[in-house]
């Protein structure tokens, strides 16, 4: 599947305890008992996830537009870095 | 069933004195064999729930500060803080025991306790709100709780904020205050009339004095109050009189993390309820050079408040 | 008074082999029992006991939350255990060895009652002789270090225990003992480590781990009581045993299988300890005919045995550890030494122990506030 067509989701979301405040999130994963500092660009990504899967298109463009921002390329690979460290901290998985 | 008769406090010669001494949640027995330390407790926890030794009660901890035995006893005058029989520090000369049996509850409560999350802050309550003081090290936190405490705020706590899992409000403690260095020359002008202990030799170099605790907080430790305010206290000598910063909550959370003993092991619950207090609370960071001014703009936060 | 301390049965032992005796409690019975669970590190234990036998109602509320609480934290630290293990498991997979997973951890691991309520210290893996040494090597390529040791006892470790020196994680300060056998190199008793390693089983939470087969689960755990001489956990290590024996009693054979797999291993003594004062001092179900047939396995001296063992059996606090007690522990600590080494390797060793017991190891520098880096 093309990464743009490439569906995200939250992994074991009963696992997550969060707290979301003006523009920034601090999430409590039961499982490694570690807590997430998210800055603004990351928690707009994972609370667009938390409301359902999600499109890395959708994702782009949905950021670009929170942040006020043209959704190029640049935006694109931001994205794309987020999506890595969510996944790495095992927050967000693929979907389907 | 013949179950090991021995009597809490008892079992040790030259015994001095020895109590229950309800603080706050807790019930404490003291002891020790140390007159002047025993005159301290009685004036520094006048008005405290207390219990004779042969009460039939049931205690959360027994502490003692008691004299170190043989030799070092005669040379150097020496005592040691122990708890329910276990010594966990090195001894200190007698002169430091009030020192020592302060800071051996302070361990008590931030290392054994389960039921409530503990933070290194202070606590103070006016009006009905609690506002939470977090420790920066020289940050002067003392320093500004005692001295709101002597402009009619309640005391709840000095060193350690009780936060109930339960109900995400604040248990007071009620402790004398301890003040170091130019702090004490500080609050003694502050506040003439409060009861002070004579200055001891500080561990880390320097004096320290206890501050008896007000008799209105003393009377109303068992009120639980609601947290409304974090205000980190930054003591700069160079700084304004007192200027007040909101603090974004994801930085005074982990601030608050950072000064909470043994957070991970309240695992998924103790997170709710730290970040849930600071949900519920307006968060600042207060630079101050000056005392008066530092508590005149925490009064102003209070007055503010309860305009809404 | 000290007559009575070193004869008189302690209370937590008493509430633990019948949690029906807490409606006897007043407030200072109350008092002492939380400082002995306390000096056990039993707090979390005493409060699964209490749960388990429907007592909780007879426990006064002031006293109810200290052992709730240190219950969720147990519960707490058992879920990371599960999480340090996989740290110890995945190189150990990498270095292709045998793995069998020891003590607290495998009773974790394996879902069993003495996980309950615990706290955790080091995690003990036991892996084939012959792949000790690749075992430490691929531990320490995954951020796995050697604790600083004096050149003495890092050879004591290595030559004469059955351990490797313990090693350290880098990122997580979590401890595992890597060993090859369950009982001490030069130990008088010498134990065939594959027989163990061919009974192994599947953990229940997580197949790919293994651990010891029941009748040797119980038969390590009583080795390690009864033959290594500290008994400041000797209480909860007992209480460990009375709740294997309980869980696994109800396997079909187990007790049969327990005196046979102790005969083939030769911890028949261990074993004739174990079945004997976990039946006496907290009442486990133990069959009349085990305990008859076990009789082939029992010292010379029983009543010696069992006055030292009752005392050292007992929690580490002053309320019921008096002068007597404090022989009886020295007794049976030369004695668990002299199982371990030989005389003259014995006496330079203790001498050493002694000297660095009286230059005061293992106190906190200072009180004051907290140090919350701990």
């Amino acid at each position: 599947m093309a990464e743009r067509e490439q569906y995200w989701t939250v992994e074991a979301p009963q696992a997550l305890a969060w707290f979301s405040w003006d523009t920034e999130t601090v999430l409590y994963d039961e499982r490694s008992g570690d807590i997430h500092y998210f800055d603004e660009a990351i928690s707009t990504i994972f609370e667009r996830i938390v409301q359902g899967p999600r499109s890395f298109d959708d994702l782009v463009i949905f950021a670009a537009d929170r942040l006020q921002v043209v959704a190029d390329s640049e935006m694109e690979a931001m994205v794309s870095e987020i999506l890595m460290i969510l996944r790495d901290k095992q927050v967000v998985t693929p979907a389907g | 069933m013949a179950i090991s008769p021995v009597l809490p406090g008892r079992g040790r010669s030259g015994e001095k004195f020895g109590k229950f001494i309800g603080i706050g949640p807790f019930v404490f027995f003291l002891s020790t064999d140390i007159p002047l330390l025993a005159a301290m407790i009685e004036t520094l926890y006048e008005g405290f729930p207390a219990w004779e030794a042969s009460a039939n009660r049931f205690a959360d901890f027994h502490v003692g500060v008691h004299r170190v035995s043989g030799m070092r006893r005669i040379v150097r005058r020496q005592a040691v803080f122990d708890i329910d029989g276990f010594r966990p520090f090195f001894p200190l000369a007698s002169g430091q025991a009030l020192m020592m049996l302060e800071g051996g509850l302070n361990w008590a409560i931030a290392e054994n306790i389960s039921f409530f999350l503990v933070i290194h802050a202070g606590v103070v309550e006016r009006n009905g709100l609690a506002m939470v003081l977090p420790a920066p090290p020289g940050g002067g936190k003392s320093t500004l709780t005692a001295g709101l405490v002597h402009r009619g705020w309640r005391l709840l706590s000095d060193e350690l904020a009780l936060l109930s899992l339960e109900e995400g409000t604040l248990s007071a403690l009620a402790r004398p205050i301890a003040l170091k260095n130019e702090s004490i020359g500080v609050i003694r002008r502050a506040a003439p009339q409060s009861w002070m202990t004579p200055p001891m030799p500080n561990i880390e170099g320097g004096d320290v004095i206890y501050l008896k605790p007000p008799a209105d907080s003393v009377a109303r430790i068992g009120e639980r109050a609601v947290p409304a305010f974090i205000v980190v206290p930054r003591f700069q000598r160079d700084a304004d009189a007192a200027l007040l910063e909101p603090k974004s909550r994801p930085q005074a959370f982990r601030e608050l993390a950072d000064g909470t003993y043994r957070l991970s092991l309240y695992g998924r619950r103790g997170f709710e309820t730290l970040a849930g207090m600071v949900d519920r609370c307006q968060c600042y960071d207060l630079r101050f050079s000056d005392l008066d001014a530092a508590i005149q703009a925490c009064e102003r936060l209070t007055r503010g408040a309860l305009r809404r | 008074m000290q007559a009575r301390i070193d004869t008189a049965e302690p209370l937590l032992r008493a509430i633990l082999a019948a949690p029906a005796r807490l409606q006897e409690l007043s407030g200072r019975d109350w008092d002492l029992l939380l400082r002995q669970a306390r000096a056990s590190t039993l707090v979390g234990g005493l409060a699964h006991a209490i749960e388990q036998d429907g007592r909780a109602g007879l426990v006064p509320p002031e006293v109810w939350r200290h052992l709730e609480g240190e219950r969720r934290f147990a519960q707490r630290l058992a879920h990371d255990v599960r999480q340090e293990v996989e740290r110890v498991a995945e190189p150990l997979r990498l270095a292709g060895t045998d793995v069998i997973l020891l003590k607290g951890a495998a009773y974790v691991l394996d879902d069993l009652p003495p996980a309950h309520g615990r706290s955790f210290s080091d995690i003990d893996v036991m892996v084939p002789r012959s792949d000790i040494a690749a075992a430490e090597r691929y531990l320490k390529i995954s951020g796995w270090r050697s604790k600083e040791l004096d050149r003495w006892d890092d050879r004591f470790y290595r030559v004469w225990m059955h351990e490797v020196p313990p090693l350290v994680h880098a990122a997580s300060a979590s401890v595992v003992d890597l060993h090859h056998t369950i009982v001490p190199l030069t130990a008088r008793i010498q134990l065939d480590a594959r027989l163990l390693f061919e009974a192994a089983r599947p953990a229940a939470l997580d197949p790919t781990i293994k651990v010891l087969a029941p009748a040797d689960m119980v038969l390590h755990a009583a080795t390690h009581l009864f033959n290594e001489g500290e008994f400041d956990r000797g209480l909860r290590d007992l209480v460990d045993l009375d709740l294997l024996l309980r869980h696994f009693g109800q396997e079909p054979g187990f007790w049969r299988r327990l005196l046979a797999r102790a005969e083939q291993l030769d911890l028949g003594r261990p074993a004739w300890y174990a079945l004997r004062y976990t039946a006496r001092f907290l009442g486990t179900p133990v069959p009349e005919a085990t305990l008859r047939e076990s009789k082939r396995f029992a010292p010379a001296l029983p009543p010696v045995m069992d006055r030292l063992f009752e005392r050292a059996l007992t929690p580490p606090h002053p309320s019921c550890r008096g002068i007597g007690t404090q022989l009886a522990l020295t007794l049976l600590y030369w004695r668990a030494h002299h199982l371990r080494l030989p005389l003259h390797l014995l006496i330079p060793h203790l001498l050493r122990k002694s000297w660095k017991r009286g230059a005061g190891a293992g106190q906190v520098a200072q009180p004051g506030v907290p140090n919350l880096n701990r």
